[in-house]
């Protein structure tokens, strides 16, 4: 990231405080009226409205007037200017959605409920499940899904009670 | 005519002065409180008189940086005293700043002792309001580096004395140097530099309750929280909201029933809150006018047979301390489950991350426009389409970018190298490195540390809830001032015990951290658990971020404080925890309150008067306290959910002192102190903090 780049950051920040503060005057954009989102096409799925999204860039804060006499305008120092750093690649609008796992939080909730989180994984050390289970106050667990964790040995859709 | 005879150097009668002055300097220094060695310039020609052979002051230099037309001048036209003053004139600037600076060599730059205080005064007039007094310091290990910003110094026409007291000279460092920094249009005159030692004298502190000197003291309330408290927000009038929402309970999920409280720590009652959706998973943060911004929410739990996961609500609200009421705002452009909230120095919110209504990943970057109080539609807002995962820590930086510090909830193979810097406005994300275990910092915690001017970041620990290792004692840590700013390992955090005093292995560390910013300017960090929802770990530390060490060994929480716990700091200096929900899907509804070790120190220092609640940016506000303080400082109320608070900070208030009368020197930069309700600690001499008052910034 060059020095150009850097004072952008700040010029984009001290834009919107001064957006904010009414410091600013003419130059400043105005307050926006909410863009159409353009209609979805071809969408395959889900419900989720971000994405495929193929939009115009937003309108650049960016002001060109100076502050008033007697307020002082923010002071940024030049930091962490990057010199060195590449930008990562932009991307491109999705077309697809960002898959994330259905047990989001590591917990597997074929089994108990769903408020109870048996791990996707025991911890390391863990040499019975079971055992761990109940130490870790688990009571009469049950499995409502597919029972990776081999823990319904009868088949009763209850863990670790046979 | 007859000149007169000049005496001899050490004549009879000068011996004699002299040793008056120094048997009067030694009763004064010895005799007189509050002073350690007050009074001598220590400055080399601050007077500006002493000129090199082009004319310009010796130990002075042209400095500064960036694009403008400028030119600097020894004037001869009413200095403030003797012939010469400083004038720096900027016709046109683009950026940057110009300044007269101390020389920063051996030979020129004052001297000063680790530990103590200085006055740093000069004469200025200025045409211009953008001028700032900028200290470096000597640091025996890293050179010269920059220290701090002191004070904006307002427009003057006749001559005006401004006089900054500077923080406490870090450890290792040797000599400092300052100069007045003009970086706007206009006419910057400078004249009489003077540097004094303040340093105020150290009481002896004495402790009568036993181990609570050192480690502190925590106490269980006798009552329990009437909700679960997942998220946790201190409001402007020092009470605290706690959101539940459906709390983690599938079956207050189907019911409907929603819950919010009220907590008021000063009668440790509660009010009960109408929740109008289910905020379980949303985010939080505090607008300029102390309300509170929720986003999101639980749209749903994942289903036993992982045909979908958890999803994200849109909705939005409003929280009014005032009405203790949620109003509805417009909907997010995308569901938000486990959304991050940043406030930015405009007090507009962005949000990032999170899980959309479909349990997909939300790509989208959310803008909440403060002035319009709504959220902008996805073709207003700048998008990068980056998907930043679940709670990311996005922490403001002093120029309004976002640093992306690593921390995080969930996820496993986060990309690139963990954690980035981010900004908005140009829509690029430039990558940091650094982080050590990228993939094993789920649910530790961020900070920016004290004060926030110094733009350092610290990260604590974590796991990883997807392959369920050991969670990790590794620490990071981050200068955002350096020019290409790269994580560098802190100390380990220091280990504790597991169920039934189990000491800790060498390596084990633990995840669901809390850190909390205090009053005396060091971190607070406490709870954990070394496992997916599991086997909470008992130890608590406190940070000291002049040293970068922990001092281990504090008081450490009876209470497991696990998944869906949190910390906080309470107006009154004590920190309040929240909240445990392990894996067997119970809950603990009990609070603890932690007193740090400096409650147990003394009397507290009083700020008997304020000037005003309202101040501006680059201003000077007036207190009154009834004894000598060391520091003060802004802290942002705490928002905190899952070890994520991005916008806790500590703004340092350089102290302009006149006695018991305290001038605080605000920052003009919003980014790093953006606008909203604050907590103002003064630290007394003895290291106590001052019960908070409430000041309004911007």
């Amino acid at each position: 990231m060059n020095r150009t780049r850097l004072t952008l950051a700040a010029v984009t920040g001290i834009a919107a405080i001064f957006t904010m503060t009414g410091m600013a005057v003419a130059t400043l954009r105005a307050p926006s009226i909410p863009a159409a989102i353009p209609a979805a096409t071809a969408v395959p799925e889900p419900t989720d409205t971000t994405w495929p999204l193929n939009l115009p860039p937003a309108a650049d804060p960016t002001p060109t007037t100076q502050p008033p006499p007697g307020t002082p305008a923010p002071y940024v120092q030049p930091f962490a200017d990057q010199p060195d750093t590449k930008d990562l690649a932009p991307r491109p609008s999705p077309k697809t959605p960002v898959k994330m796992p259905a047990f989001a939080d590591g917990c597997n909730h074929a089994y108990g409920t769903r408020n109870q989180c048996v791990p996707l994984e025991f911890p390391p050390g863990t040499t019975d499940k079971c055992t761990w289970l109940k130490s870790h106050g688990f009571k009469k667990l049950t499995v409502q899904g597919k029972d990776t964790h081999l823990l319904d040995r009868n088949a009763n859709h209850t863990a670790c009670d046979g | 005519m007859t000149s007169a005879p000049s005496r001899p150097l050490f004549s009879g009668a000068n011996r004699v002065r002299i040793a008056q002055v120094l048997v009067l300097t030694l009763v004064l220094v010895v005799l007189v409180p509050g002073r350690s060695s007050a009074g001598a310039n220590l400055l080399a020609n601050g007077g500006l008189e002493a000129v090199d052979s082009t004319g310009f002051p010796l130990c002075w230099e042209k400095s500064g940086w960036g694009d403008s037309t400028h030119t600097f001048e020894v004037s001869h036209a009413a200095p403030h005293g003797g012939a010469n003053a400083m004038k720096v004139t900027v016709a046109a600037i683009s950026n940057g700043d110009r300044k007269a600076m101390m020389l920063e060599n051996p030979s020129c730059a004052p001297n000063v002792t680790p530990g103590h205080q200085y006055d740093a005064s000069a004469w200025y007039k200025s045409t211009t309001a953008n001028t700032v007094m900028t200290i470096f310091r000597h640091d025996v290990a890293q050179g010269w580096t920059y220290w701090t910003d002191l004070a904006t110094l307002p427009v003057a026409n006749a001559w005006t004395k401004k006089t900054v007291r500077t923080p406490v000279v870090p450890p290792g460092t040797d000599q400092i140097a300052w100069g007045i920094t003009i970086y706007g249009v206009g006419i910057l005159e400078t004249d009489d530099y003077t540097l004094i030692d303040a340093t105020e004298d150290t009481p002896g502190t004495t402790c009568s309750a036993g181990a609570a000197c050192t480690k502190g003291a925590w106490q269980v309330m006798p009552f329990n929280s009437p909700v679960r408290a997942i998220h946790t927000v201190v409001l402007k009038n020092g009470d605290v909201l706690l959101v539940a929402g459906s709390g983690n309970d599938p079956d207050a999920f189907a019911q409907g029933t929603f819950k919010t409280s009220v907590y008021h720590p000063r009668t440790g009652t509660f009010t009960a809150v109408a929740t109008p959706a289910d905020l379980f998973c949303s985010g939080h943060v505090q607008l300029s006018d102390g309300r509170v911004l929720i986003m999101g929410g639980n749209k749903d739990y994942p289903a036993a047979d992982a045909s979908h996961g958890y999803k994200g609500l849109k909705d939005s609200y409003i929280f009014d301390p005032a009405t203790s009421a949620y109003t509805k705002v417009n909907d997010m452009s995308a569901g938000s489950w486990y959304p991050s909230a940043t406030v930015m120095g405009n007090g507009d919110v962005i949000s990032l991350g999170g899980l959309g209504e479909d349990s997909s990943g939300t790509v989208a970057t959310q803008y909440f426009n403060a002035a319009q109080q709504r959220w902008l539609s996805l073709g207003e807002t700048k998008q990068t389409w980056n998907f930043w995962g679940l709670y990311p820590s996005m922490i403001l930086m002093q120029d309004g970018r976002l640093f992306y510090s690593g921390s995080h909830v969930f996820g496993n193979g986060t990309p690139g190298t963990g954690a980035s810097i981010y900004n908005y406005g140009t829509e690029a994300i430039t990558p940091v490195g650094g982080l050590q275990r990228k993939d094993e910092r789920d649910q530790s915690m961020s900070v920016l540390l004290p004060p926030a001017q110094d733009q350092r970041v610290l990260t604590i620990g974590g796991g990883n809830i997807d392959s369920n290792p050991d969670a990790n004692r590794l620490t990071d840590i981050i200068d955002l001032k350096q020019a290409n700013p790269v994580y560098q390992p802190g100390p380990l955090l220091p280990s504790g015990t597991m169920t039934g005093g189990v000491p800790q292995t060498a390596t084990q560390g633990k995840m669901y951290v809390s850190t909390v910013l205090l009053p005396d300017g060091k971190v607070f960090e406490t709870g954990g658990g070394l496992h997916n929802r599991a086997d909470p770990v008992y130890e608590a530390s406190m940070f000291d971020p002049v040293t970068s060490t922990f001092n281990a060994g504090m008081a450490t929480d009876p209470v497991p404080r696990t998944y869906h716990s949190s910390a906080f700091l309470l107006p009154d200096g004590r920190v309040m925890a929240v909240g445990d929900n392990p894996g067997d899907g119970s809950f603990d509804m009990r609070i603890s309150v932690y007193s740090p070790p400096y409650l147990f120190k003394g009397s507290r220092p009083q700020i008997t008067s304020l000037s005003g609640t309202q101040w501006a940016y680059g201003s000077t506000n007036t207190i009154k306290v009834d004894e000598p303080i060391t520091r003060a400082a802004l802290i942002r109320p705490e928002a905190v959910t899952h070890s994520s608070d991005p916008n806790q900070r500590f703004v340092d208030l350089p102290m302009t002192v006149n006695g018991t009368t305290i001038g605080l020197n605000l920052t003009s930069n919003p980014n790093l102190a953006p606008p909203g309700w604050y907590m103002l600690f003064a630290l007394g001499t003895n290291g106590v903090p001052s019960v908070a008052e409430w000041v309004h910034v911007g």
